[in-house]
């Protein structure tokens, strides 16, 4: 088994499409870590997924997963990796009980006795079958595969929408368990940032095929910041420290890209400090500069 | 062993209904024929009237048919396609070799349980009848299934390019399309036989001493008992050349 220190490696990846391109997509997401990937709908996270599954092939770029390459060392990885998408891909014509029996010869370390485990803790029942359950059992089912063959690294692809906030925060406990070992990574796409600010370390954001953002969610959060101020102030702040501004009828919002410095740049303007949720909306609207 | 023990199971799970219909149809056509020949205590047989043994034997024929298009049955590639769980398979440690070979195990299955209850029915109806049946009714399925075989194989090469929930729609229609007008056309190819050539056939049929081809193409010919063995032959051929494709499509990642 091999040692890595990152458990995904993803250098200049470009994939492109008629009116889209993954354009240069490079991140880390080191091991014993959860890195969130956020972007708004049809910002590339889905794209940038498959192309690290190998569900569709990169056109340049290199993917290492667990320090083995995504291509040649494909059937070693996936038998150590597991994955969730949005939809459960399981038919409906089978039950939790069906799903053990498919998934006992596929991965050869999976554990039923830890599958059962999960089933009774999400009070999923065994035989009845899939198309009868509920969009959080789904959900919930997909996860008790995903977390019952030892699997050293989870790639989701927004496991967390369009589920309630009870089952979310449930999903999230879980997930947060599943690192408590601090060998095994989760690599998270979502647009619900509420849920990474909860639980992830690192983030990656990627806004029409392009990473604008990839570091520590912490120190994200810290070097950015909203000034807000009248739009004659506005005026006087320098457009290089600007991500963009919210400008209405009563003054100005602005992102600013390096808090600290702003502090005492703009010493008298409020600097407030700000969420994720915030920092996808202004980068959204980077190249417009000032918008409502 | 056990990877394909698991696929094979879900292979069979998810296709049950279908193969079962088809069991069940064989079984039915196969009962109600043999119904028919005890009712009327096997008289119009031993009378020799020619045209009931005929209506017998063409009439099992359907029963061969039904047994042919298992062999075409393609719902779970439509299931795996609609459920996302072609997407997913390429999550796992799965590779196209053990999926293709894990789906072809169950056709295989199917179609040799499809042939032997086919010719277990076209023996008893020789045994009660005395006509040449069973030869000529595992030609018929073996043609049938070849039928299938060849629409199966379109089917997949079109549908496995579908990457979403429309085009998996548009495509299967495409695809259904060309298999109607593959069955279609047999029917509007010109036999070239003439009125007095069929009668002479259809007399032959219950006369001859060997098997008789009911081809259309090939005009009506009387061959050797080697034509089952050729019937195995081209099955096998078109088996092996579905297998390669289903393969192939399997090997193919999304675009």
């Amino acid at each position: 088994m091999s040692e890595y220190e990152n458990a995904i490696e993803i250098k200049g990846i470009t994939k492109k499409y008629d009116g889209f391109t993954l354009d240069n997509v490079s991140f880390d997401v080191p091991k014993g870590s959860i890195m969130g990937f956020i972007g708004q709908n049809g910002a590339g996270k889905s794209t940038t997924i498959r192309s690290l599954l190998n569900i569709i092939p990169v056109d340049n770029g290199e993917i290492k997963i667990l320090g083995l390459d995504h291509i040649k060392d494909e059937k070693e990885i996936k038998e150590r990796i597991a994955v969730v998408f949005d939809e459960l891909p399981f038919h409906d014509v089978f039950n939790a009980k069906d799903m053990s029996r498919i998934f006992e010869g596929i991965y050869p370390k999976w554990n039923r006795n830890e599958y059962v485990r999960y089933l009774d803790r999400f009070q999923l029942p065994r035989k009845k079958k899939i198309g009868e359950f509920s969009k959080g059992m789904k959900m919930k089912l997909q996860i008790a595969c995903a977390l019952s063959h030892e699997a050293e690294l989870l790639v989701m692809d927004e496991p967390t929408s369009g589920l309630d906030p009870v089952v979310r925060d449930e999903i999230l406990r879980f997930f947060m368990e599943y690192l408590e070992d601090g060998e095994r990574s989760i690599l998270m796409s979502s647009h619900i940032t509420s849920d990474l600010e909860k639980i992830a370390d690192s983030i990656t954001y990627i806004d029409r095929g392009k990473i604008l953002l990839s570091g520590y969610k912490d120190e994200i959060l810290e070097s950015h910041g909203v000034i807000k101020c009248s739009k004659e102030q506005l005026a006087e702040i320098d457009p290089a420290d600007i991500v963009s501004a919210r400008v209405n009828a009563f003054g100005a919002e602005v992102m600013i890209s390096d808090r600290e410095k702003a502090s005492y740049k703009y010493s008298g303007l409020m600097l407030d400090p700000t969420s994720l949720e915030e920092i996808m909306l202004y980068y959204v609207n980077r190249d417009k500069k000032e918008w409502q | 062993m056990k990877k394909y023990s698991s696929l094979i199971f879900r292979e069979l799970k998810l296709g049950r209904k279908a193969y079962i219909g088809s069991f069940v149809l064989i079984i039915v056509f196969a009962l109600l024929m043999l119904l028919s020949m005890f009712v009327s205590g096997g008289q119009y047989v031993k009378n020799g009237e020619s045209m009931d043994v005929y209506a017998i034997c063409l009439s099992y024929m359907f029963a061969a048919l039904t047994a042919g298009c298992i062999a075409g049955d393609n719902s779970v590639l439509k299931s795996d396609m609609a459920s996302g769980w072609r997407t997913y398979s390429f999550a796992l440690p799965v590779t196209a070799l053990e999926k293709t070979t894990a789906k072809y195990i169950v056709k295989l299955a199917a179609i040799i349980i499809g042939a032997v209850l086919t010719f277990i029915g076209s023996a008893l109806i020789h045994t009660v009848g005395g006509s040449n049946m069973p030869s000529a009714v595992m030609f018929c399925y073996f043609i049938c299934l070849d039928l299938f075989l060849i629409i199966d194989i379109v089917y997949q090469a079109i549908v496995l390019r579908a990457n979403d929930m429309k085009s998996l729609k548009k495509l299967g229609t495409i695809a259904s399309g060309i298999g109607a007008v593959i069955l279609l056309a047999l029917e509007f190819i010109p036999s070239g036989v003439s009125e007095s050539e069929l009668e002479t056939f259809m007399t032959e049929v219950e006369t001859a001493s060997s098997p008789v081809i009911l081809n259309k193409y090939i005009g009506f010919v009387t061959i050797p008992d080697t034509a089952g063995i050729i019937g195995i032959v081209l099955t096998v051929v078109i088996f092996i050349a579905g297998f390669v494709v289903t393969l192939k499509n399997h090997k193919r990642r999304e675009v």
